[in-house]
């Protein structure tokens, strides 16, 4: 018999791997480039709760749920062991907040790229953009 | 064996033929040269043969013109394909071919897990 | 020892801070002598770091040199991890740069904002050392990123032009895309694993049947490596510009300034190829758990059909090409594709002195292709730069204006081609030798009919540029540094070529010391002593 939490969070990683699925298809076959841009966003935030989402349960059992904070001010080695038990993984964050200002970056060079483009060629459908070819 | 195994020996050897097979078709060439003849009008015109007469003035072929016999003859098919199919310039058509290729990538890893799930 | 370590961590961010300072400096000098200056003094500065730290390397018998950034011990910080591989590439890469640098002195005449550009190109040698270096899976991400952002940017450096437009959006949507895929796959393995360190990963991949750290539903060590070597692959695929992948690479060339072309193809796709040879032969290698059920043999050999399809429609294509720089890059996805086609002989049914040939092979021709490719990039761009063409049509004999040129674009091709005296015929006859003891005499046919048809578009060049007569009369630009730049080229694939028993046996010390069993080894090893040293230490 599956568990509640189990299912729950099957369903969650399913749904994320196919907003995977639809923004990879968006960014390659969509033809508008904001539209791209849009699926980028998706799929890049897409990854990100995947990490959040990893370092949430990777050390622990199902089920022992507890907001990870410490309630002594000068914590003994217990109470840092126990703490360790119910706090999440902290890397997967540090690596989410990089991804996410990388990802801020990368967006606004598209944005730029996007306007100049329609400046120049006076469209933002990519099958129209082929100036560059054999 | 008639080529010497290390590699300067070698080279040397190779070298030589190269250069004994250079000089051998300069000879060739300098001794079955045609002489010059003049070019009359009608000759020039049938050379043209529907080409813009402005090529007339350059003195050399263009680079363009340099494998026609290749691109539009002898590898007529591959080019097509290359050029009309793959290389198109348009982003839809070259995702095709890619996830293609993440697809194979994704599809093997499944079947390892899958042969491996099952024995 | 110490002081070595701290050479090889302050590479990267001297060139990142000193490429960020360069838009404060922009408020207060205007000079573009000063920047010309500022640049090369700094890429200067990079390669002598390089060089020093891989003398260091040599020195030390290629036992791998530790950066420990933050004094943090390598599972849980970030380190640097130089050995003999990764020295070697660092130094080429760097000295690849400091040419890029070098000839952008002169180019720098002929774009209006050297400020940008300086920043961005400090950017991308940043992105390159760092992804070489780096001993960290994560880290590899973050300077994946500098790289691809700096490309970006470099690419469509000329705004006005649409086609430098269109080539960046096309490279820099597909690039964002393939970087988040990157970011997927780390996340994967961390899951997995529980780090992110890449010598810890080798060990833990390698103990296959590995308890104690395998969680929950994510916890599967074997299909989180094949899920993440799949999209890690595919990411660095796209960064070489292999055959599906490929599509970039002559779009951002025939648009890009005439040095990002050479930094790009003598240093961005060569970065990629390591990165693939790093997963494929130091992390998961023939012994880890990605030879389950043949996994690792088969995309072996799908790398390996990839390359001769690359190969060959590179220089299918190259025969088709109008545009000088275009025509360049089709050239080097040709030889991308030979560098795979090598690469991929690490099949379990090969024996290992095959594969040490091979990768032998595989390093001495990214050497080799890489500086002919400089040196034809740098001989081209000094005929084509001063007068804006591109056009291999419009361009007709303009070499006869500059002798140098016309002996730079000659002896590249000869380099390219590989004939006789020239470092690219003794890569490519060994790589012949390893083909056919590898038993697969197709792939030497495949080999010789790659140069054969590959030879037909560098002949183009060789016709548009050198051989007709000049038609109209062109303004002479001064050659200046470009000149040095050729000959010193010109002569370095020259002595690649006559020195080649002592450069092969050097590059095969240099493999046998990182990628066979012996070199991961020793990777994995030095790894340990630095833990060892911080929890016996203290």
């Amino acid at each position: 018999m599956i568990d509640v939490f189990t299912f729950l969070f099957t369903i969650c990683m399913l749904s994320i791997v196919v907003n995977l699925g639809i923004s990879l298809y968006g960014v390659l076959y969509k033809p508008s480039l904001i539209k791209k841009i849009i699926s980028l966003t998706i799929f890049s935030d897409s990854a990100n709760i995947t990490a959040i989402i990893i370092g949430y349960v990777r050390w622990r059992n199902p089920g022992e749920i507890a907001p990870p904070v410490l309630l002594n001010p000068n914590p003994t080695l217990e109470d840092i062991e126990e703490f360790a038990k119910v706090a999440v993984d902290p890397l997967p964050q540090a690596l989410v907040l990089t991804a996410i200002v990388i990802g801020l970056a990368v967006t606004l060079f598209l944005v730029f790229l996007t306007l100049q483009i329609y400046r120049f060629y006076g469209t933002t459908d990519v099958r129209r953009i082929a100036k560059l070819k054999g | 064996m008639l080529i010497a195994s290390d590699p300067i020996s070698a080279s040397i050897l190779i070298s030589l033929v190269m250069l004994y097979l250079t000089l051998l078709l300069y000879i060739v060439i300098r001794v079955l040269k045609p002489k010059h003849s003049e070019s009359s009008d009608e000759s020039r015109e049938m050379y043209l043969g529907g080409e813009h007469p402005s090529i007339l003035s350059k003195p050399h072929v263009l680079q363009s013109g340099l494998y026609w016999a290749i691109v539009f003859r002898d590898f007529k098919k591959a080019y097509r394909g290359l050029v009309e199919k793959m290389h198109t310039g348009r982003v839809i058509d070259w995702a095709y071919y890619m996830t293609a290729w993440l697809l194979i990538l994704l599809l093997l890893a499944i079947i390892a897990l899958g042969i491996s799930a099952l024995v | 020892m110490n002081f070595a370590s701290n050479v090889v961590g302050a590479i990267t961010p001297l060139l990142a801070i000193s490429s960020f300072s360069i838009p404060l400096l922009s408020l207060f000098i205007k000079n573009k002598k000063f920047y010309n200056a500022y640049a090369l003094t700094i890429s200067a500065i990079a390669l002598a770091m390089s060089s020093w730290t891989f003398a260091r390397l040599i020195e030390g018998g290629y036992k791998p040199i530790v950066y420990k950034f933050g004094g943090w011990p390598p599972p849980v910080g970030i380190v640097y991890e130089v050995d003999a591989l990764n020295g070697l590439l660092g130094l080429y890469a760097s000295l690849v740069m400091f040419i890029a640098f070098l000839f952008s002195t002169w180019y720098s005449k002929f774009i209006d904002d050297v400020t940008w550009y300086y920043t961005l190109l400090l950017g991308l040698e940043t992105g390159i050392i760092g992804c070489i270096y780096t001993g960290d899976v994560f880290n590899l991400f973050v300077m994946l990123e500098v790289l691809s952002i700096s490309a970006y940017g470099l690419a469509a450096f000329f705004t006005r032009r649409p086609t430098a437009l269109e080539a960046a959006f096309k490279y820099a949507f597909i690039g964002a895309l393939v970087t988040t895929l990157y970011f997927i796959a780390t996340v994967i393995l961390y899951s997995a694993y529980g780090t992110l360190n890449m010598a810890d990963l080798l060990g833990k991949s390698t103990l296959a049947s590995s308890s104690g750290f395998s969680g929950w539903l994510f916890g599967d060590v074997t299909s989180a490596s094949l899920a993440a070597i799949a999209f890690t692959l595919w990411v660095f695929t796209f960064k070489s510009a292999l055959f599906p992948n490929h599509f970039w690479v002559p779009d951002v060339y025939s648009a890009a300034p005439v040095p990002v072309i050479a930094a790009f193809s003598g240093a961005v796709e060569i970065t990629g190829v390591y990165v693939v040879v790093r997963f494929m032969y130091t992390l998961f290698g023939a012994e880890s758990v990605l030879a389950l059920n043949g996994y690792r043999d088969s995309i072996l050999l799908i790398l390996l059909i990839l390359g001769i399809a690359s190969g060959i429609v590179g220089s299918l294509m190259m025969i088709l090409q109008k545009n000088a720089y275009r025509l360049l890059g089709y050239s080097t996805i040709s030889h991308i594709g030979l560098l795979y086609m090598v690469l991929s002989l690490g099949m379990s049914s090969i024996p290992s002195d095959v594969l040490k040939t091979a990768l032998t092979a595989l390093v001495y021709h990214i050497v080799n292709f890489g500086l002919g490719k400089v040196l034809m990039i740098s001989s081209v761009g000094l005929v084509s730069t001063p007068t804006g063409e591109r056009d291999l049509d419009k361009l007709s004999g303009l070499s006869r204006l500059y002798p140098i040129a016309s002996i730079g674009i000659t002896m590249a091709v000869f380099q390219l081609i590989g004939l006789i005296p020239f470092g690219g015929f003794y890569s490519k006859l060994l790589m012949y030798q390893a083909f056919i003891s590898s038993g697969q005499p197709m792939l030497a046919v495949a080999l010789i009919a790659i140069s054969a048809i590959s030879s037909l578009g560098y002949l183009k060049i060789f016709y548009a540029l050198i051989f007709p007569p000049l038609l109209r009369s062109s303004v002479k630009e001064r050659e200046g540094v470009v000149i040095p730049i050729v000959s010193a080229l010109a002569v370095a694939v020259l002595l690649l070529g006559l020195f080649s028993p002592a450069v092969s046996k050097f590059i095969e010390t240099v493999v046998e010391n990182s990628l066979m069993p012996k070199g991961v080894k020793m990777y994995y090893e030095s790894f340990i002593e630095v833990l060892r040293n911080y929890t016996g230490g203290g």
